[in-house]
């Protein structure tokens, strides 16, 4: 398999994206490049490293490690890069220059979108700032803007599922009223056969392609707009780093239809105006297409002083942000203990004042 | 004479220690001479005790000469001796030959005239056969019950007898309630554990995963609709039955003082 590093058209170092408008920046000439440009250069490049490819398959630069990692020589120094199975994107940690594993992402492994970073790598910092001294139960110092400063770009990857579907509901419905009379109610019970039919259609259905993420901090990122998807280009990869999905859609797929049904049983009922109805669902999918995107996600891993390790996401491209945070359990208490006796004080008063 | 001894001291510690009063301890006027010193001082005793344990006053009267009425000598008695707002006083009425309960304040809800008639009926066999301490003592008992007892459940009021309008009714007094304790600690506690509930949602993604809005990225068309009746089903309630509340008034007058008192009597 092969690597690329995109470099510059003019001095040769690596480029990186710019989320803050949208070009490709080289951090040495300071030149910036459209992207239709680096397009270009990255159907090249790909050419190449498939070319390449093909060379190394009788002579292969690449071992396979014991723990599923992979080792990479890196195109501009020549160090080696010990990768994870499902590492698509990352940089050189001698040269430290943007490193795209390009052979990981070829043939059925080739994403079909990329969702560019739109939060800079300076925003994300603010931001999650910003987010953590809001939290005041936070044990004072846990946070220091030097250790947040070593958060990573990474795109994630997703399938997005577009479903069309015939949903059939049946069951039986009641409506019940109730008469008060002088010295007793009758409550009437009418029953009826219900049935629904509908064509349903839902977009962008989410589900993590990759084993290894967080689902809880994954999921609680969401949502991403997907209005702004661009056809994938390895060079977006550039500067950050990267998964490759290890997941098949074949695998997600029951879990999305099962969850499509339950929405569309909702969406049936709400359709049907009784009392009390009971009944089930089915649905028949009729048309389906899977889209497997990156979406990118900035990533902070906190080591406290204890030696834990905490999990932030935020939303490369909302900002939205995710992650558990240490509690204070004295802060707590202590705030727990000016409510509570000021909710027994209170309440003793009125037991005076109400007796 | 030492019991005598005995009861002042025990009176005057007592009304050392309930700071509400002001009255120096005489609550058995015994004028008609009814009752030995043992009897007057044991009486004098219970009726500290009565004020001590209600912060109302028993007062026990006693006579024998003339009187307009023995509901006049009662009122009249009980106001121009500057005893607590809140109180009865029982006069045996040897000229009247008649027992009478007069009441004042919140005593006046709290003896209602069926209590009182209660009262008389447990009592008044005692006035016949000339044990007047047994009556009195009887009476202090009683009434102490139903002062511990509160008012009738259901309310008690007063009302003017000869209108039937009702002109006042029982307030309990505003003294701490117990029940209130328990449910203190109840909302303390809560009120103590709220912030950990909170911080936890909050900071531990408990619960706060994306969910999919199908309502925005989805639609869906009905294209079949059937709602066919199959059957009614009726189903009669009968209402429960509803069970007055219970209750009872007083009835009250004005004395020549200017106060008011509810009470009764009855002859013996």
């Amino acid at each position: 398999m092969s690597t690329v590093t995109f470099k510059c058209p003019n001095c040769g170092a690596g480029l990186l994206f710019n989320p803050e408008n949208q070009k490709f920046h080289c951090e040495f000439c300071d030149s910036a490049f459209e992207q239709p440009y680096l397009e270009q250069l990255a159907k090249e490049e790909e050419r190449r490293a498939a070319e390449r490819a093909k060379k190394e398959q009788a002579a292969p630069e690449s071992k396979e490690q014991e723990q599923g990692g992979l080792v990479y020589l890196c195109p501009s120094c020549g160090a080696e890069i010990v990768t994870d199975g499902t590492t698509a994107a990352t940089f050189c940690y001698f040269c430290q220059n943007p490193v795209v594993l390009s052979g990981r992402l070829t043939d059925e492994y080739r994403p079909d979108s990329v969702l560019p970073f739109t939060v800079t790598k300076e925003d994300a910092v603010e931001r999650f700032l910003g987010w953590t001294s809001k939290k005041k139960f936070v044990p004072t110092g846990f946070f220091d803007k030097k250790k947040i400063s070593g958060l990573s770009g990474i795109y994630y990857p997703y399938w997005a599922a577009d479903y069309q579907m015939d949903a059939r509901f049946s069951g039986t419905g009641e409506i019940v009223t109730q008469i008060s009379m002088s010295d007793e109610d009758i409550i009437t019970t009418k029953h009826y056969a219900v049935a629904r039919e509908g064509k349903a259609e839902f977009r962008d259905v989410m589900r993590s392609a990759l084993k290894k993420q967080d689902r809880k901090l994954g999921d609680g990122i969401h949502p991403y707009r997907l209005e702004s998807l661009k056809p994938f280009s390895m060079a977006y990869l550039s500067g950050f780093f990267a998964e490759k999905r290890d997941i098949d859609k074949d695998a997600v797929r029951p879990e999305i239809i099962g969850e499509l049904k339950e929405y569309a049983d909702t969406m049936l009922r709400e359709d049907m105006h009784y009392t009390g109805v009971s009944g089930s669902t089915l649905v028949n999918p009729k048309g389906e297409r899977y889209r497997y995107v990156l979406l990118p996600a900035w990533i902070v891993t906190y080591k406290d002083h204890a030696g834990k390790l905490w999990h932030y996401a935020m939303n490369g491209q909302t900002g939205a942000l995710c992650g558990k945070l240490p509690v204070d359990k004295g802060k707590v208490a202590t705030l727990g203990a000016v409510i509570g006796g000021a909710a027994a004080i209170l309440t003793l008063i009125a037991g005076w004042l109400f007796a | 004479m030492k019991k005598i001894v005995v009861s002042i001291l025990t009176a005057g510690l007592l009304l050392a220690f309930s700071s509400v009063t002001a009255f120096a301890g005489q609550w058995v006027y015994d004028n008609a001479g009814l009752f030995t010193d043992e009897e007057e001082a044991g009486l004098e005793e219970l009726s500290a005790a009565f004020r001590t344990d209600t912060g109302m006053d028993f007062v026990i009267l006693t006579a024998d000469d003339a009187y307009s009425s023995a509901m006049e000598r009662a009122d009249d008695f009980y106001d121009q001796n500057g005893f607590a707002a809140d109180g009865m006083l029982y006069l045996i009425d040897m000229y009247n030959r008649e027992a009478w309960i007069s009441t004042a304040g919140q005593m006046i809800y709290l003896l209602t005239d069926s209590r009182i008639d209660a009262v008389f009926d447990e009592t008044n066999g005692f006035l016949t056969d000339g044990a007047y301490y047994d009556a009195a003592e009887g009476v202090l008992r009683r009434c102490k019950e139903y002062v511990k007892a509160g008012a009738p459940s259901g309310g008690s009021y007063a009302y003017d007898p000869e209108t039937g309008n009702i002109v006042g009714r029982y307030e309990e007094e505003k003294s701490f309630n117990l029940l209130f304790i328990p449910i203190a600690l109840l909302l303390g506690g809560a009120g103590f554990a709220a912030p950990f509930f909170l911080v936890r949602h909050s900071y531990e993604l408990k619960g706060s995963t994306y969910r999919y809005n199908f309502h925005s990225s989805g639609s869906l068309d009905v294209t079949a609709r059937t709602d066919q009746y199959l059957s009614t089903t009726v189903v009669r309630v009968p209402h429960p039955k509803d069970s007055g509340g219970g209750g009872g008034g007083s009835a009250v007058h004005t004395s020549s003082g200017g106060s008011t008192h509810g009470g009764g009597g009855r002859g013996f």
